[in-house]
């Protein structure tokens, strides 16, 4: 179970996420009725984006303020979570040095639209940091990932 | 006076947001990826995608604050009964407008083409409009709240004047105006007219002669407009 400070956390952060998922939603409406179409160009890519932002933001705070493990789970975890995302980032910078070199990359924004290329820009990016934030806090908490 | 929430509502409250969070984004995640199923969008506009399911969501959070009794701070929990006589007004309103587009032929369609259309959101507001009717009425009664809203025979005289205006508006904008003015309209200017008062009434205040003046200002005003106007 999770102890009494890291549920407060817990509580802060969905609060926030849905702060900004409802922050979210506001602006694609709003972007709708101001640009006078939609903001996206596929309607899966608008549920991809909306809910992938405020979960890495919500997932970030959590492992940050090591309310995302129970306190029996070992740290482990964070170290392989930290791998995954710089591989992600890895796997993005080389497919971003292919697309420039072959010059073969599709555009983010097009007709005042934002395309699927957007959202697996964004994915990967979203997964690094989530990573970035494991790994930092695995360094961070070292000492508790020794056997005693 | 500073108003806030108890230890309690806190605790609900943070739970419903917990709650809210997971189900918006599981419903947007499966909303937007019915695409991959059914091969094509499953809402009409991105515009309904966002609509429906944020529609939903708040006005289901806030039924539920209210069900448990963590959607009013402890001070004002007197002005229930009046709330509960807003959104009745809301749901009265909404429906008059989809009954009417009914009547006339031209309502949205739900469900066309394999897509959920316009008519999905008038329906998720109906719905939110009637939980959060009902939650509030049937707290109301359960808690024995509606002696709360404290109306007086003065109360009464002014609410019969207040008809009265409605009528003769009513009246005259039917028969001698030149411009002719919908029903709904002239009533919910004459909602719109008398809702600073009613508030003003249920709030707590010492103070409350500017309030007053103001409420009445704006009463007068709006009568002077609908009348003449």
């Amino acid at each position: 179970m999770f102890d009494e400070r890291q549920r407060q956390l817990r509580d802060r952060a969905f609060r926030l996420g849905l702060g900004l998922l409802i922050g979210g939603l506001v602006v694609v409406f709003g972007a709708g009725l101001v640009l006078g179409h939609s903001l996206f160009q596929r309607q899966f890519d608008l549920g991809a984006m909306l809910v992938l932002l405020p979960a890495t933001v919500v997932n970030c705070d959590l492992i940050w303020h090591a309310a995302y493990l129970k306190p029996n789970r070992k740290h482990t975890i964070l170290f392989w979570l930290g791998l995954a995302g710089l591989l992600n980032l890895v796997v993005l910078a080389q497919r971003l040095w292919w697309e420039w070199q072959g010059q073969y990359g599709r555009p983010l924004w097009i007709h005042g639209q934002l395309t699927s290329a957007m959202t697996a820009l964004v994915a990967p990016l979203c997964l690094g940091a989530i990573g970035l934030v494991a790994l930092a806090q695995w360094w961070r908490e070292r000492r508790l990932n020794r056997p005693v | 006076m500073r108003q806030t929430f108890d230890e309690r509502q806190q605790q609900l409250q943070h739970r419903g947001y917990t709650v809210a969070f997971g189900v918006l984004a599981t419903s947007l995640l499966l909303a937007s990826n019915a695409e991959l199923f059914i091969l094509h969008p499953l809402f009409a506009t991105q515009a309904l995608l966002v609509g429906v399911p944020l529609v939903l969501v708040i006005g289901g959070l806030i039924s539920y604050f209210a069900a448990v009794d963590a959607y009013l701070t402890p001070q004002l929990t007197r002005t229930m009964p009046m709330l509960a006589g807003f959104f009745g007004l809301a749901l009265i309103d909404h429906g008059y407008e989809m009954v009417s587009d009914w009547r006339q032929g031209f309502s949205d369609p739900v469900w066309a083409h394999g897509q959920l259309q316009q008519g999905s959101l008038d329906w998720a507001v109906l719905l939110v409009w009637l939980a959060l009717t009902l939650t509030l009425a049937i707290k109301c009664t359960r808690e024995h709240y509606w002696h709360r809203l404290g109306i007086t025979r003065l109360h009464w005289l002014m609410l019969a004047g207040w008809g009265g205006l409605l009528v003769l508006t009513l009246w005259v904008r039917a028969n001698v105006a030149t411009v002719h003015t919908p029903v709904r309209t002239t009533v919910e200017n004459y909602v719109l007219m008398i809702l600073p008062l009613v508030m003003l009434h249920q709030l707590d205040q010492t103070h409350k002669r500017w309030p007053l003046v103001l409420s009445w200002g704006w009463f007068s005003l709006m009568a002077y407009l609908q009348l003449f106007h």
